[in-house]
């Protein structure tokens, strides 16, 4: 096989094929590119009428995916009819159950206007009329009449009291009887002296009126509670003069609100019956230097019963449609509103008009646009805004209640019906589980907009590119950029795609790296964003993140490391693993290592063994263990002991990239062949001998390239790739450069028999018609060392059971 | 701002127990709001009832239509001592200032009073109210040529109350046909003006004792009685001779010239 030419090495734009000196001479553009699908999802969501066709958004950060969403959805908001105000009213049956009422859009505060109006107005007008004189003189009427009935029954009383010469007598307890003889009081002892008769009369007479003026007295009550009766019922006479006709003032103007009327009318009946309040309040003296007649009565706690509790209200006038609301925090009181509660000797209190709205009320009839991760990890939000969008309605339900926390009073205010289409913001992990794990999400949630990170790199999409690179500049006020400079950012969005035929769609790291690149040009007073500009950019971005790439290559150069980049050996290869770091991830070269012996058939995986290789690094050992039973000296059972180790590996290890370095070295180890240090191998293999494509090719190459550059480049040095990662390759400048020159070589290979010719410098070997590999050959030596091994052990086997003691025998039953 | 400042009065309020002062009380709150008074309190506990009381079949009936046995003088001593208190706490939190004072006395509850309200301006006299309905304020207009202080006072209290003033006058009917002003009600004797005092619903009585046309303490006693509410004294002192000051509450020091 041989070395791959400098120019697949690395894909380049070439700035003079571009239509343009600089981008402030292209046409902008302000949507996305490549993502029409996601984009044609996010219509449907918005489009459809139909309920449960909420949005889950998903992609890679960085993809543009909120303002897109924003954007698509506005301009849908925009077509939609501006949806109804909400207004929390006074039950003035039952208070803890505040009524929601549904208005026409723009008119809420217009209602609540009318009524801070009336009772402001009312509070003047009802104190007057019942301080004026006709009021006065029918209450006066009604305690005469009544007080007057109650007096003549005891005038009457008194008058058959002396009739029947009796006295009423007054003591500190009451009243009490006493008989009258002679015209004088009859005393106790007096009393005595009278004839049996006498006093027989006395007691009857005595008895008998005591009845009658206990029954008298006993009326006192009753008149009371007719004279309240009537007195209530003037009072609310008198005031429903005022108070009907203020009412019917407002009906009149708001007559076209259809849910009004209905609460009208019970406020009406509540300000007839409680007419006190307004007398009460205007009783109370105003304080501060303005003059009464301005006084603000409806501010005042004691009419917070009749306030309008403004939820949502529209603006009639700006007529921007349905609302497009974004709640970047969306905890359970931010989302489905709250009930605030004010202290109050001590006890905690509220009413209706501590209720406050939340997203969902605001984006009622709308579009409210949330990112999924805080929603789930917000308490109890999930949960309700599942409830909301399964009810259709908006229930406000504190998390305290919820958790039973507080005992205090609370409200039940009418749930608000909800006609909202919600759009989630995430990341593919976190949609995959949401269906996995909630029942729920994909009943609610039916459209997915899943954005891709990446498109097909050709001559449209780069010119595209251009133009959404070139918008996002003009748009943010950076220098425009020169051709040079996009085509440098242009493949600079090859490179995060990790695809020489694609382009990373990840905006926020290009519009990052534009950001940087333009200070630099500013700190140069360049007018224009320049290909080096962008290349300072990416060089300095590295070099912050690098800081544990230095140090590693550092251990490397120094030896503490231990990685051959000359010279040959048996059994040892330099495989080649990533480190990754968050956004930032970077090549570094291992040294692998097998040894081989007689044994049972056994391959030890070092790394598994101590619980430091993952499941893929040891399903790629296992396949490597297949290819080798499968392939060589297949009449003789199988009879090789093995290990396996990445030297100086501390840390956990997964992935099956490094299986075929693993096989080489094994292959090297059982034919005795030295492997060429200077190259380093990546490739995963199967159990038919053909290498697979692996991730990260480029820092894999760039990692080997850099040990070898940091010892001196000899023209030996280079790396076996997969064939099938050639088109990934989007190597650094350096790189290439060196490749150019002949000083390294990026080699790929198709098969294990390519590899290995490679790195032994000796042919694989076929086997011939007689089925036998040719003599000399790697295969050959491989295939005659199995053979051995199995012989070997035949006549260990045989030896043992002369002896008598059967240990092979067990061994031989255990393992084969 | 301008007003008229109404002339400081000292009030006596006098009752039999503290349930009868209690509406005095509350009367003499509305007069204390407008005529800025020093106040007395005088309980006098009457002895006579205690030797009405004992016979079988007697009880005594509360305002509220229930029966109790009468007490036993111990019984009546415990009680009087009781409202002596009560009468004395809410006195001294009615008064502006320190401007209170308090006497007990035993004895027969119109003559007491009167005697000891030599050198007070008011005396009002408290009654047991049996509901509390708010009622007219009567007047037992005093001869024309005579001082209307009393006139002045019902309607203050009137005023207070909310109520109105209705004036009651005793004697021969006045010229143009004996119809008087409308709240004016005439009377051609006691009686016929006790009997209708008696069916009146009324929140107090006011009279000039000094004045007329009642001025003994019996036809004092018979309105007392009649009424069955506060009757606010004028001239208390004045009405019939007196005997004797009281020894604790100071007779009112000359008017300043």
């Amino acid at each position: 096989m041989t070395p791959l030419p400098a120019d697949r090495l690395r894909r380049q734009c070439d700035p003079a094929k571009l239509p343009f000196r600089s981008t402030d001479e292209l046409e902008g553009v302000s949507g996305l590119i490549g993502q029409d699908r996601a984009l044609d999802a996010i219509r449907l969501s918005a489009q459809i009428a139909h309920r449960d066709f909420n949005l889950f958004v998903l992609g890679p950060p960085g993809t543009g995916r909120h303002s897109a969403v924003k954007q698509l959805l506005t301009e849908q908001a925009a077509r939609r009819p501006l949806p109804s105000d909400w207004v929390y009213v006074n039950n003035f049956e039952a208070a803890h159950k505040p009524k929601a009422l549904r208005l026409p859009p723009g008119t809420a505060a217009a209602l609540r206007r009318e009524m801070e109006n009336l009772v402001d107005d009312l509070a003047n007008e009802i104190p007057a009329l019942f301080e004026s004189e006709e009021y006065q003189t029918q209450r006066r009427a009604i305690e005469q009449e009544l007080g007057e009935a109650q007096e003549s029954a005891m005038a009457d009383f008194a008058d058959r009291a002396k009739a029947e010469d009796v006295a009423l007598v007054r003591t500190p307890m009451g009243f009490m009887l006493s008989a009258v003889r002679d015209g004088q009081l009859v005393k106790s002892e007096d009393y005595q002296k009278l004839g049996n008769a006498e006093q027989a009369e006395i007691d009857e007479k005595i008895e008998r009126l005591q009845e009658d003026l206990a029954a008298v007295l006993r009326q006192a009550p009753k008149l009371e509670k007719e004279h309240r009766k009537r007195i209530e019922e003037l009072n609310a006479a008198m005031a429903e003069r005022a108070v009907s006709a203020r009412v019917a003032e407002i009906s009149g103007k708001l007559q076209e609100l259809e849910p009004v009327s209905e609460y009208l009318e019970a406020v009406r009946q509540d300000i007839i019956a409680n007419a006190e309040l307004f007398l009460q309040a205007a009783a109370k003296k105003n304080e501060g230097p303005f003059p009464e007649a301005i006084r603000k009565y409806h501010k005042e706690p004691a009419f917070d019963r009749y306030v309008v509790n403004v939820m949502v209200s529209q603006d009639n006038d700006a007529s921007t449609g349905a609302p497009v609301q974004v709640e970047d925090l969306p905890t359970l009181n931010r989302l489905s509103g709250r009930i605030e509660h004010i202290s109050h000797m001590g006890s905690l209190v509220t009413n209706f008009t501590m209720i406050k709205p939340g997203a969902l009320h605001r984006a009622n009839g709308g579009f409210l646009v949330m990112d999924a991760r805080r929603v789930l990890s917000e308490p109890f939000a999930w949960d309700a805004l599942k409830q909301s969008l399964k009810s259709q309605s908006i229930t406000i339900t504190s998390m305290a209640e919820r958790l039973s926390l507080v005992s205090t009073t609370s409200l039940e205010p009418d749930p608000i019906p909800l006609d909202v289409r919600v759009a989630l913001v995430g990341d593919r992990f976190l949609h995959a589980l949401l269906v996995l794990l909630d029942p729920d999400f994909s009943e609610l949630f039916k459209v997915q907009a899943d954005f891709d990170d990446e498109v097909e790199r050709t001559d449209d999409t780069l010119i595209l590119f251009a133009r959404l690179v070139g918008s996002y500049a003009a748009r943010e006020g950076l220098r425009p950029i020169s051709a040079a400079g996009v085509a440098r950012l242009l493949d600079e969005a090859t490179r995060l795609a990790d695809d020489s035929q694609k382009l990373s769609l990840r905006l926020g790291a290009v519009s990052d790296l534009l950001r940087e690149a333009d200070h630099y040009a500013a700190r140069r007073g360049n007018r224009h964003i320049d290909d080096g500009d962008v290349t300072q950019a990416v060089r300095e971005k590295d070099r912050r993140a690098g800081r544990i790439k230095d140090r590693m290559q550092e251990a490397i150069a120094r030896k503490t490391v231990l990685i051959d980049t000359e010279g040959a050996a048996v059994g040892q290869i330099n495989g080649l693993s990533v480190v990754g770091l968050g956004d930032y991830s970077f090549g570094r070269p291992s040294r692998i290592t097998a040894r081989a012996r007689m044994g049972a058939g056994k391959l030890v995986d070092i790394e598994r063994e101590v619980e430091l290789g993952g499941p893929l690094h040891s399903k790629g050992v296992m396949i490597l263990a297949g290819y080798l039973t499968s392939r060589y000296a297949l009449d003789v059972p199988f009879s090789l002991h093995a290990s396996l180790v990445f030297e100086q590996s501390y840390g956990g290890i997964d992935g099956d990239s490094a299986s075929s370095a693993e096989l080489y070295a094994l292959l090297s180890a059982l034919s005795g062949l030295p492997i060429r240090q200077g190259l380093a191998v990546t490739g995963s293999v199967n159990q038919t001998g053909e290498v697979q494509a692996i991730g990260g090719v480029n820092e894999k190459i760039e990692g080997f390239f850099e040990t070898c550059a940091a010892r001196g480049l000899t023209g030996d040095q280079g790396v076996l790739i997969p064939k099938s990662n050639v088109d990934h390759l989007m190597l650094r400048s350096d790189v290439v450069e060196a490749a150019k020159a002949g000083q390294f070589q990026v080699i790929p290979v198709t098969g294990i028999d390519d590899g290995i010719e490679i790195l032994t410098g000796t042919p694989a070997g076929v086997r011939n018609a007689d089925g036998a590999f040719p003599d000399g050959s790697v295969n050959a030596l491989v295939e005659a060392r199995l053979r051995a091994y199995a012989e070997t052990r035949k006549a260990f086997a045989r030896s043992a059971s002369g002896d008598g003691n059967g240990n092979g025998n067990d061994e031989d039953r255990k393992t084969v | 701002m301008t007003g008229v400042q109404k002339p400081s009065r000292r009030i006596l309020i006098g009752a039999g127990s503290y349930a009868e002062a209690r509406t005095a009380l509350r009367l003499a709150e509305r007069l204390a709001g407008t005529l800025a008074t020093d106040l007395g309190g005088m309980l006098v506990e009457e002895t006579i009832w205690a030797d009405l009381a004992g016979l079988p079949k007697q009880r005594v009936i509360t305002s509220s239509g229930t029966f109790i046995v009468a007490p036993s003088r111990r019984q009546i001593k415990t009680v009087a001592e009781s409202d002596a208190k009560a009468f004395r706490q809410t006195l001294s939190a009615l008064a502006p200032q320190e401007n209170w004072s308090f006497e007990r006395r035993r004895g027969e509850l119109i003559s007491g009073l009167c005697e000891a309200a030599k050198g007070w301006d008011l005396l009002l006299l408290g009654y047991r109210e049996t509901h509390r309905l708010v009622g007219q304020i009567v007047l037992i207009e005093p001869p024309a040529d005579a001082e209307q202080e009393a006139r002045v006072l019902a309607d203050d209290l009137a005023h207070a109350l909310g109520t109105g003033t209705l004036a009651m006058t005793l004697g021969s009917a006045p010229q143009g046909g004996g119809v008087g002003p409308p709240d004016t009600e005439h009377f051609s004797s006691e009686d016929l003006l006790l009997a209708r005092i008696a069916r009146l619903h009324a929140s107090a009585v006011v009279l000039d004792l000094s004045a007329g046309p009642l001025r003994t303490y019996d036809q004092l006693r018979r309105l007392f009685a009649a009424a069955r509410c506060p009757i606010v004294v004028v001239g208390a002192g004045r009405g019939e001779p007196s005997l004797e000051h009281s020894s604790q509450i100071p007779p009112a020091p000359e008017a300043a010239t």
